[in-house]
């Protein structure tokens, strides 16, 4: 499986340009220790010319911010943690999801109307506002400073930003598991004396387990989103740091480069200076892009392909023995099977 | 009568769920402690249940004058929803035509057509509004006409530039969606037969194919709503809109998110039963919800 999705063109588009991403992120900490070069004032023949921010030119790929930090660094240093909680954030809404949705499948699965119907509310709040509703007590300093430290705050937005996705997640799940469980090989395996846990590891596994890979890759997508929509509301992974001095108040401030956090900073420089804001957001993009041509090519790669029943090792084995790739058979063109039909291994 | 029951029921389940949602940041710890509160959960979800009885008395607080909250719900929602089914109906009819055109064409362009809307698709909707109004400003700084209004003032609503902003990405899924649907719909046999009765590609589209995609695309529709939702906080943040999800912002108060909530959700929900009854009743077509 693996192997095919390197061969498939759009997963390895994705995966290469967010490899090279997270990897210029980390050599930019370990080798070049998170230095961001500063050009505050451009000089052009002895002559100042421009301040900071300075608009993208040839030798400052993508222009500085207010501060005079060039962009580009910003955002090497800052790739590391966007896509790495993503990531994060995405894995823990899986294993959620698949905990809830397993007891539910196997357990719940009369009332699924009612369950369903309840689940639907989160199909009219937008994710981005039940996260700013919940997190803004958390997450933004009041005159009496925060009232945890910032590690703290940096586990309860990963906890409940993963969270609020597992309602409808494990309802899809357990859809899911309960269609599998209601096919006639299950009535078989019970006949034969299967017990739940059984069927649930041998039979409904291996159906469930591409569906799975791509509920990963979707709420990666969806994560994405959501720190970007955050960052655009001034809530910062890990906390904003308000300022409440009444002259001079700086602006809300991110702690690290992270990328929502340069979305809310330049929020205010729109009009005058668009690149501060856009690069990241265009960053944002392009990761969301490439994340989506994973899940594309992981798409057709589990669709297209049907797994055959793995031979079982007989005395015999040069007969029965079939190499790894093999395994794999292609449909006929245009052909897409669906799921349930895909494991037939009856003959 | 039973459609109508499951409705009641369905619409009963959503209120339930948005109650017990509205609630939730009261469940959360607070204060440097790890413990929920779950006596303050259920007081706060006492109070929203009070609260959706008697809307007359909710009022909201702003700097120092106690507000009606249904007066201002009735003014923001009814703008808010007006952008919501305009941006959606625009982006239906657009996608509808965009599709007609698009299946008139060679099947070779049919595959670049998707590659390219799928690209499109993965644009964030913050980066779409956010060169749009830079565009209109752009736009008006080279050539001094100002086409739309790019920001709304007191008094002042704004709809055009909203409603197109808001349907562009809406339209792009639609488009996709429509086109997977259709192309599914020409393998049928019905097709077959009035081609060979020499029924015209247009007219098979438009009539036939049209009204036997009706049911998947409403389906379907649920999925966008969710996503303009979402879409439309960050409109009205960018173009100072004082809509719903502005004022929900503002007042991040449970009885007002759940009355805010009820507020967007009905007449969405509203819409989506009158169309389920009437593509029921008019078509042989089951609606899945």
């Amino acid at each position: 499986m693996v192997k095919r999705l390197f061969k498939n063109g759009y997963f390895l588009i994705g995966f290469l340009f967010i490899f090279v991403l997270c990897s210029i992120s980390l050599l930019h900490t370990f080798v070049w220790d998170n230095h961001i070069a500063q050009t505050q004032i451009l000089y052009e023949n002895g002559r100042a010319v421009e301040g900071s921010p300075i608009s993208p030119k040839l030798d400052i790929p993508l222009g500085t911010n207010v501060l005079g930090f060039h962009m580009t660094h910003m955002i090497s240093v800052g790739a590391k943690y966007t896509i790495g909680f993503a990531v994060l954030i995405a894995f823990i809404r899986l294993l959620a999801s698949m905990v809830f949705g397993v007891l539910y499948g196997a357990y719940f699965f009369k009332f699924r109307k009612y369950v369903t119907w309840m689940v639907d509310v989160f199909n009219y709040v937008p994710v981005t506002l039940l996260a700013l509703f919940i997190l803004t007590p958390f997450l933004v300093e009041v005159p009496t400073g925060f009232d945890y430290t910032f590690w703290e705050r940096v586990w309860i937005e990963v906890i409940i930003l993963a969270l609020i996705a597992v309602p409808p997640t494990s309802i899809f799940i357990g859809n899911e598991m309960g269609r599998i469980f209601s096919h006639e090989f299950i009535d078989g395996a019970k006949v034969i004396g299967g017990s739940r846990l059984h069927i649930l590891w041998k039979h409904v596994r291996p159906h469930i387990q591409p569906q799975l890979w791509i509920i990963f890759m979707q709420q990666l997508v969806q994560t994405m989103l959501v720190l970007a929509h955050l960052g655009f509301f001034k809530i910062f992974f890990g906390g904003t740091n308000m300022s409440f001095d009444p002259l001079f108040a700086d602006p809300p401030q991110s702690i690290s480069y992270e990328w929502s956090g340069l979305i809310g900073d330049g929020m205010r420089h729109l009009t005058v200076s668009p690149w501060v804001v856009l690069v990241p957001i265009i960053f944002f993009a392009l990761t969301i892009l490439a994340m989506n041509f994973m899940l594309e090519g992981l798409k057709t790669v589990t669709e297209n392909w049907r797994v055959d029943l793995r031979p079982e090792k007989s005395v015999n084995q040069s007969i029965n023995q079939v190499s790894e790739d093999k395994q794999f058979i292609p449909l006929k063109q245009g052909a897409v099977q669906r799921l349930e039909l895909r494991l037939e291994h009856k003959e | 009568m039973r459609f109508f029951c499951n409705q009641v029921l369905r619409f009963a389940c959503i209120v339930i769920g948005i109650v017990l949602m509205a609630g939730l940041p009261m469940l959360l710890p607070s204060g440097g402690s790890f413990h929920l509160n779950w006596m303050a959960y259920f007081q706060s979800i006492e109070e929203i249940i009070s609260g959706l009885f008697h809307i007359q008395e909710v009022t909201y607080n702003t700097e120092g004058t106690e507000r009606k909250l249904l007066t201002q719900l009735m003014n923001i929602g009814t703008y808010s929803v007006t952008i919501v089914v305009g941006a959606i109906l625009l982006a239906f009819i657009a996608a509808a035509i965009l599709t007609f055109i698009t299946m008139l064409l060679p099947p070779k362009w049919i595959r670049k057509i998707k590659v390219g809307t799928f690209i499109l698709e993965s644009i964030p909707d913050i980066l779409i509004i956010l060169t749009c109004q830079l565009f209109v400003v752009w736009l008006y700084k080279k050539t001094g006409l100002l086409f739309f209004e790019i920001a709304s003032l007191p008094g002042q609503p704004i709809y055009a530039l909203p409603i197109l902003c808001l349907s562009i990405l809406p339209m792009i899924q639609y488009f996709k969606v429509m086109i997977s649907i259709v192309e599914g719909e020409l393998e049928k046999q019905y097709v077959e037969l009035a081609k060979a009765k020499g029924v015209l590609k247009q007219k098979i589209l438009l009539v036939h194919v049209l009204r036997n995609s009706l049911a998947s695309l409403l389906n379907y529709s649920k999925t966008v709503i969710w996503f303009m939702l979402s879409n439309l906080l960050i409109l009205e943040y960018i173009f100072n809109i004082n809509g719903i999800m502005r004022f929900l912002l503002e007042y991040l108060n449970p009885v007002i998110f759940a009355w805010s909530l009820l507020a967007i959700f009905i007449p969405m929900f509203l819409l989506f039963v009158i169309g389920q009854w009437l593509l029921e009743r008019f078509t042989n077509e089951k609606v899945v919800m």
